[in-house]
């Protein structure tokens, strides 16, 4: 009797058991896909990464909200690369040992993203960065790295291509003496020299990255007398220059081209010290499409974190969409099947409609150049008549590119 | 248009006058620093922090969008950079006088770190940027080479602070007792001098200037975490070769300095990052106590 009870208890308790096992399964989740982003979070380049991420989380709220890769949600998982290749690798070899993350997005920094690729490869795991510097494409090229990101060649290309049709005779150039500035510049004279023979170099100054004061160089510019100037500085250096061109003058004497002028960051910060009136290039500028998916993306943007998506925005946002895309073609997560569904994969981000070019694994896309008003609209300078132009024309020639791939 | 002989004269007038409006900044940073040096034997690596604080501080005034914002930033510069400068020697510095010299240099050294957080936590994270004042926005003509008024602005104003620098060391009480507790502050004890408040009030007075150098250069450069790093490194070279704790010295070096920067970039543009370090090693063979220094 006393055995039958207990029997009849354990019997119940089973039952229990495996009924509340039961209920509990189909709540329980697929498993999630991890995806890695690093960028930096702190100092003074957190308020670009800070965006990058949010336009990972955004585009991972969309796809799971439709229901997900393959079935799966999608986790993001941000840290901190503080803007230095040692550290970046340090998060890098965390985020696939310990969160046993498929892919990564960025780094922005150049040298960073180079160090984590050399990871990535090894690892076997996806890399989409933020940064421009064109190595990753051409001589590091490697099977697990895709760039959804312009190139640093994309935009100085696209510079020529504006140089020539505004048909000015005479350029001088200033960027940072390092080698993405150098590269900048180099990209946009070989490229001017090819489609305009005629054309002649005035002078060339290379300040050094951090340079205070470009009174001597801007002095040196003014003295030679170009009728364009193409400005390949960046970030704070680049607020510097602006500052003091617009103090000696030179923008009321010839027509700027900044190379990465329009960056959202740098427009902001600049007010009305803004160079109005000249060209200004950016990566992906949120007012330079009027598409369906461009608005969708905006106001999405704008609604979830009430800010406007720059182009590191735009680039995490898209590189996500990238990467969902390739995972269902390819019907796995696994980097091994998703990186040769990501070769020749075409999509419509809110830039335009773009595809990964597999030699090199490039995005071809066209650049944009607009020139830079005040708005009645936005707190903010704005980027207005735009000029876009190409893919095909600013992307380098299949050739000079990807010989690490090859 | 073919360079006729006066545009080039005028050109390098352009670029000797750069130069000095460059110094003319370089040596109210290097002034402060020299001063503690001189009197104190302190070397105080957190004197960037405090041109920051004045550039940001100048930013917070213009920022309300007030008319008259330099002139009133100017005011809240010197307010402000002497609140923080007289808060940080009392309770961070004074306590460490007696300890050796390594221990201010590892207290000054992480005030440098927790000041360029904490700007961040005030101000946020994006740059900032001041414009010149109103009247000096444009630029003058030296011939037919434009020059920025503003840069016109800041060398006559830094000429002035520096005499009156010069008059406040030379001919006042407080100047007499600064260059009294630089030779023998024991002495100076003995005869009834309150130290601590004159030491005090010794590196308010490098503080401030150090913020309304940051004040004066912030409409020509970016406002950002960290700025005052660059500056201070420079201002270290100025001192090393004008001598330790001599403000002619200070002045006279931060102008050659700011000279070889302008003229070195267009002369030797590949080397002009080097100039400065070997404008010092070149001093330092010729005079090893600097231009202007007599003791070590």
């Amino acid at each position: 009797m006393g055995a039958t009870r207990t029997r009849r208890l354990l019997g119940s308790a089973l039952v229990v058991l495996s009924v509340a096992g039961l209920a509990s399964s189909p709540t329980e989740a697929a498993e999630a896909v991890k995806v890695g982003v690093l960028a930096p979070l702190t100092g003074v380049y957190s308020i670009v990464g800070d965006r990058g991420v949010k336009g990972v989380e955004l585009a991972a709220a969309e796809i799971n909200a439709a229901g997900g890769v393959l079935g799966r949600p999608l986790e993001i998982i941000a840290r901190d690369d503080e803007t230095n290749p040692e550290v970046a690798l340090r998060q890098v070899r965390r985020l696939i040992l310990q969160d046993k993350v498929v892919a990564v997005v960025g780094p922005l920094h150049g040298g960073a993203a180079i160090a984590v690729s050399n990871e990535t490869k090894r690892s076997q795991v996806l890399q989409f960065p933020f940064a421009a510097v064109e190595d990753l494409t051409t001589v590091s090229c490697q099977p697990f790295l895709w760039r959804i990101t312009a190139s640093a060649s994309q935009t100085s290309r696209g510079g020529a291509e504006l140089a020539k049709q505004l048909n000015l005779g005479s350029w001088a150039t200033i960027s940072s003496d390092f080698s993405y500035g150098r590269s900048v510049i180099n990209y946009f004279v070989e490229h001017l020299k090819d489609i305009t023979p005629s054309v002649t170099i005035a002078t060339q100054a290379w300040p050094k990255l951090g340079e205070e004061d470009f009174g001597a160089y801007i002095n040196d510019i003014l003295k030679s007398q170009p009728k364009g100037l193409y400005v390949g500085l960046f970030a704070a250096d680049l607020v510097r220059f602006v500052k003091q061109a617009k103090a000696f003058g030179l923008l009321d004497r010839m027509t700027v081209l900044f190379d990465s002028g329009g960056s959202h960051e740098v427009l902001k910060s600049l007010g009305n010290d803004a160079p109005f009136g000249q060209w200004a290039s950016e990566r992906y500028n949120f007012l330079a499409s009027s598409s369906e998916a461009n608005r969708k993306f905006v106001a999405a943007f704008n609604k979830k974190y009430n800010l406007y998506p720059d182009m590191i925005a735009h680039d995490g946002y898209a590189s996500l969409k990238f990467f969902a895309a390739a995972a269902e073609k390819a019907k796995s997560v696994d980097p091994r099947k998703v990186a040769p569904a990501l070769a020749g994969l075409r999509l419509e981000t809110p830039k335009g409609v773009v595809w990964l070019r597999p030699e090199d694994h490039q995005t071809v896309q066209p650049t944009i150049w607009g020139k830079v008003q005040r708005s009645a609209q936005y707190p903010f300078p704005i980027l207005t008549d735009f000029v876009v132009v190409p893919a095909e024309r600013v992307t380098l020639p299949v050739e000079r590119s990807g010989q690490g791939c090859r | 248009m073919p360079v006729v002989p006066d545009v080039n004269a005028w050109f390098w007038a352009a670029q000797v006058l750069n130069g000095v409006a460059i110094g003319i900044i370089l040596f109210l940073v290097a002034a402060g620093l020299t001063l503690l040096l001189g009197v104190m034997g302190m070397l105080n690596l957190a004197h960037g922090a405090f041109y920051m604080i004045g550039a940001y501080a100048l930013y917070s005034v213009f920022a309300t969008g007030t008319g008259g914002w330099y002139g009133l930033g100017f005011v809240a510069v010197i307010v402000v950079t002497a609140l923080v400068g007289a808060v940080l020697e009392r309770f961070t510095l004074r306590p460490l006088y007696e300890r050796p010299q390594g221990y201010i240099l590892l207290a000054t050294f992480a005030l440098v770190l927790i000041f360029d957080d904490l700007v961040l936590l005030i101000w946020g994270r994006a740059y900032k940027s001041v414009p010149p004042p109103a009247p000096f926005e444009g630029a003058l003509l030296l011939g037919s080479v434009p020059f920025p008024s503003y840069y016109a602005f800041i060398i006559l104003a830094g000429i002035l602070l520096t005499v009156a620098l010069w008059l406040l060391l030379q001919r006042t009480a407080l100047g007499r007792l600064i260059r009294a507790l630089g030779t023998d502050r024991e002495m100076v004890a003995a005869l009834g001098v309150n130290v601590s408040r004159s030491l005090c009030m010794i590196y308010v007075l490098s503080a401030v200037l150090a913020g309304v150098g940051g004040a004066m250069a912030a409409p020509l450069r970016s406002i950002s975490s960290g700025m005052g790093v660059e500056v201070v490194i420079q201002s270290f070279v100025v001192v090393v070769i004008g001598g330790l704790g001599s403000i002619w010295g200070a002045f006279i070096g931060a102008l050659i300095l700011g000279q070889f920067s302008a003229l070195g970039i267009l002369l030797v543009p590949r080397f002009a990052v080097a100039i400065p370090y070997l404008v010092l090693v070149i001093v330092l063979t010729w005079r090893p106590h600097g231009l202007f220094g007599s003791r070590v």
